[in-house]
């Protein structure tokens, strides 16, 4: 994302300094639209220019802070000067993260910090013709065009067979319609005009035209089927190429997409594909070859005749043009109330439960008439429009034919060299020429609909992968030390999770990570399974920055239990061995038992073959999580990360798996998370993550001898109000 | 601390978020800070500087006002049934609040709606000027039959008041996308 864009105005760089940001904003001091408004910024002023006569000068020297405040559609940078705000513009909810940028950048000058703030986020907007890149790399219109189509080519390389012979039954299907109207011509004038023919000659001619007809009935049925099978295979391959890609993205790109958005490109897009192979593909060229032929041999038989037979092309074109746009908007209306309609549904049959809790199942049934009705009267308009459309322009094609009836008969009866039979081929030709009239006014908007999808396919292979791999990786054997070394880590680089996070963890160690909610203790789990990678600094792992390391190998060596652990349909075993499925069978069952999962698997009528459900939902939350404990200590991880890995558990259960894990933590590395602190009293040491950074760190005697400690500020609050609720539950009864 | 204190103090704290206080000029007393911001003083209470927030933005702008504090926590100190019992020079600062906070101009008139690559391009005519913006497929809410917000890919809000008083070319476009 661009922070210096060029300023339209003059600075003074010997009084003001060197030139560091310079961005527009767009909303001016009565909050209407403006614009040629700049904020340009150097180390030691920042200056709000209107225009170029009209601009105000700040130093920074006076200010105390600068702050970027997202509003509601609108955002404004404030600066602080003796504990008052003031604004210095506002911008438009599109200037948001530029503004965000700046003022991290402001601030650090302001604290003698003269490193430039660096964004890697790209422009969202096509330089050359302003249209949005929100979902794709590239601008669809300007770099996409050549981009989709040498893609498309890729795709279609290892088929180049298939198409040849596709292209060669084209041929040969338009070839026959083209020559059927010859042979035609032919028995007229030669057996039937001059009344020479016999019954023979009839039934030679039937003989002949059924021949063809059947070949070409043959040949397209060939072609069908080549094009279906082709479409099939080239979408096939191309989802395939698709998921593994997705599945290879980091988890920043995930963040960033909705997981619908993505399966609509694994699986819509792709069928677009298909669509355009076996409906467009197969037919465009049979099409194209007839309608030239047909023109061809025309022009060659009579040209006035072929000028009299186009009269109405042009006014059937136009028509076809004018009345599609009518009429896709009147089926893009009902698709989408279509839409709307399901969705509807979905949402009441999904909420069924509370609709009749709270008897509401009439409300919800006039809802539903009424979406129901909406759509049924944009599908009559849409039909109904149709029913009447689609006759009018046959009728004016049909009055290209009757027009050289007329003007060929006449010529016929004149007695000039054009014969009767040539007057049939020519109506003949007239009405081939006609055929795909309409379906060429639709093929741009078929192909606009193919590159769509090639663009959006494309775009996601042509993510980069944002966790780079090392050249040399490392495949040891994990040891278990963790060190930090001067990490610093944000989603966005305007706003920092971690900074400055140094420690080293011995092999062996449990560690409890503690802090209030967004303090970035599950970002710092996230670091450690190398989700992400860190903006400065290094993770290190036995003295390897994380980098460095093999992923497979690294990640196959850790063991990773969170909050909500996700199983997915199957059985129990194949859950448990996800993580590794060479695991045998007494592998599974000790890793079981050690997550004290084996009893209750037992119990099953079907044990360890017990189908969980989708998302596992056949079992209940302890369950559930001692599944999840067994699947991540299989492959007997040297560091073993717990996330929360017991709060949504009743108590009981949660001793359980207490007790379970305090055997597992033995001989591993471990982090864990916990919101009720008891739970990490046995950790060796327990790191206070604050402001960013680690607060305290200490065992939890160590913590609690400090005075205004943050963690036994924290233990001691959760001992009160839990003093509180036993107390509130033994008075109930009297009161 | 005795367990009953305990007890009253968790109650309180409970209380305090469960109680609606309603601010009226009796008690409360806004002023305007230096900076063009608003500060609040309840009962002698000296907030700073605090904000300003619609509970019902679309179907009751002016009342039902929540008055926060401007820190990261943002707590409610009271709310604001009805913004007219205040003196004018209060509602003006309010006002002045309210519009800084809620940008959403209104669509006057739509010149052309494109669609291209499964995103809308809109250009349209505001109270706030002129203005050109992109839609994706879910930019359109309907507030009611007739009312529209419309979102844009990058957290931009318009409203389009009445779509009965748009031109039958103008309903046209924007019908596509209700």
């Amino acid at each position: 994302m661009q922070l210096n864009c060029e300023l339209p105005y003059s600075w003074h760089t010997s009084e003001w300094g060197e030139l560091e940001y310079c961005i527009p904003y767009d909303i001016d001091n009565n909050g209407n639209f403006c614009c040629g408004g700049y904020i340009a910024v150097s180390r030691r002023c920042l200056v709000v220019f209107e225009s170029q006569q009209k601009f105000s000068w700040f130093s920074l020297d006076e200010w105390d802070q600068v702050s970027c405040e997202g509003l509601v559609g609108v955002g404004i940078l404030t600066y602080s000067k003796k504990g008052t705000s003031f604004v210095l513009c506002r911008f438009s909810a599109k200037h948001l993260p530029r503004f965000s940028y700046v003022a991290k950048g402001i601030n650090r000058f302001m604290t003698g910090d003269f490193r430039k703030v660096i964004s890697h986020e790209r422009e969202t907007v096509c330089k050359k013709c302003g249209r949005t890149m929100h979902d794709t790399q590239v601008c669809p219109h300007c770099e996409g065009k050549r981009e989709s189509w040498k893609r498309l080519f890729k795709i279609c390389r290892p088929f180049v067979f298939r198409f040849a012979v596709i292209w060669a039954l084209m041929l040969a299907a338009a070839g026959i319609s083209l020559y059927m109207q010859e042979w035609q011509q032919q028995f007229i004038d030669n057996h039937l005009l001059p009344a020479k023919g016999t019954t023979a000659h009839i039934f030679l001619f039937i003989g002949v035209m059924t021949g063809f007809t059947l070949l070409a009935v043959g040949i397209n049925l060939v072609k069908r089927y080549l094009g279906v099978s082709l479409g099939s295979k080239m979408s096939a391959s191309l989802r395939k190429s698709l998921f593994h890609k997705i599945q290879s993205l980091s988890l920043a790109y995930h963040d960033s997409r909705k997981p619908g958005d993505l399966m609509n490109r694994v699986v819509g897009d792709t069928n677009q594909i298909r669509v355009f192979m076996e409906n467009v593909f197969t037919n465009m060229f049979t099409y194209v070859i007839t309608f030239l032929g047909a023109l061809v041999i025309m022009l060659c038989m009579s040209w006035q005749l072929t000028l009299i037979s186009l009269v109405f092309v042009p006014s059937v074109w136009i028509l076809f043009r004018v009345f599609r746009k009518r009429m896709r908007r009147l089926y893009v209306l009902s698709r989408r109330r279509d839409d709307k309609l399901n969705s509807n549904l979905q949402d009441v049959l999904q909420g069924i439960k509370v609709v009749k809790t709270f008897g509401k199942e009439g409300y919800e049934a006039d809802r539903f008439s009424q979406s129901a009705e909406g759509l049924a009267q944009v599908q009559e308009k849409a039909e109904l429009f149709w029913a009447m459309f689609n006759p009018v322009i046959w009728y004016l094609l049909n009055l290209g034919s009757t027009l050289v009836l007329l003007a060929g008969g006449y010529k016929v009866l004149q007695g000039t060299d054009f014969t009767v039979g040539e007057m049939a081929q020519f109506i003949g030709y007239t009405n081939m020429l006609f055929g795909p009239l309409g379906w060429f006014t639709n093929l741009p908007r078929m192909i606009l609909n193919l590159r769509v999808s090639l663009s959006r396919i494309d775009d996601v292979m042509a993510q980069d992968e944002e966790l780079t791999k090392a050249d040399e990786p490392c495949w040891a054997t994990v040891v278990g030390e963790v060190t930090f070394d001067n990490v610093h880590f944000g989603y966005r680089a305007y706003e920092s999770v971690l900074e400055r996070v140094n420690f080293t963890v011995k092999p062996g160690e449990a560690i409890g990570l503690v802090g209030r909610s967004g303090s970035g203790k599950s970002t710092m789990i996230n670091l450690i399974m190398r989700l992400y990678d860190v903006s400065e600094g290094h993770v290190l792992v036995d003295g390897v920055d994380l980098r460095d390391w093999d992923q497979e190998t690294y990640h196959s060596q850790i063991g990773v239990v969170l909050q909500e652990s996700y199983l997915f349909s199957g059985t129990i075993l194949d859950n448990i061995r996800f993580s590794k499925p060479s695991a045998s069978v007494t592998d599974v069952i000790a890793a079981a038992k050690m997550a004290g999962a084996h009893d209750f698997i037992c119990k099953f009528p079907d044990g360890y073959n017990t189908l969980v459900g989708e998302k596992g939902q056949r079992l209940s939350g302890g369950e559930r999580q001692r599944v999840a404990i067994a699947r991540a200590v299989l492959t007997d991880p040297k560091i073993l990360i717990l996330d929360e890995a017991t709060s949504s558990l009743d108590t009981q259960s949660e001793f359980m798996i207490q007790k379970a894990m305090e055997r597992l933590k033995k001989g591993r590395t471990s982090f864990a998370i916990a919101h009720r602190l008891s739970t990490l009293k046995d950790c060796d040491r327990i790191f206070v993550i604050d402001d960013h950074t680690i607060a305290e760190i200490g065992s939890h005697e160590e913590l609690m001898q400090r005075e205004n400690g943050i963690y036994k500020g924290l233990v001691e609050a959760q001992l009160e109000m839990h003093a509180v609720r036993s107390t509130d539950r033994c008075e109930k009864p009297t009161t | 601390m005795t367990d009953q204190n305990i007890v009253k103090k968790e109650e309180q704290l409970v209380g305090d978020l469960l109680e609606t206080r309603f601010l009226t000029p009796r008690g409360a007393i806004f002023s305007q800070t230096e900076g063009g911001f608003l500060s609040l003083a309840v009962d002698g209470t000296d907030y700073g500087r605090v904000k300003v927030i619609r509970a019902f933005p679309f179907t009751d702008p002016a009342r039902y006002l929540s008055v926060r504090q401007a820190d990261n926590e943002e707590r409610e100190i009271g709310m604001i049934e009805d913004l007219d019992v205040f003196d004018p020079d209060t509602i003006g600062w309010i006002t002045r609040q309210l519009e800084m906070r809620y940008f959403v101009p209104k669509i006057l008139k739509v010149r052309e709606i494109k669609e291209e690559y499964g995103y809308s391009y809109w250009w349209v005519e505001t109270d706030k000027g002129t203005c050109r913006f992109t839609c994706d497929q879910n930019g359109v809410t309907k507030l009611s039959d007739t009312r529209l917000l419309i979102s844009d890919i990058d957290g931009n809000r318009f409203e389009l008041a009445d779509t009965g008083g748009l031109s039958a070319k103008e309903l046209r476009m924007v019908d596509l996308y209700m």
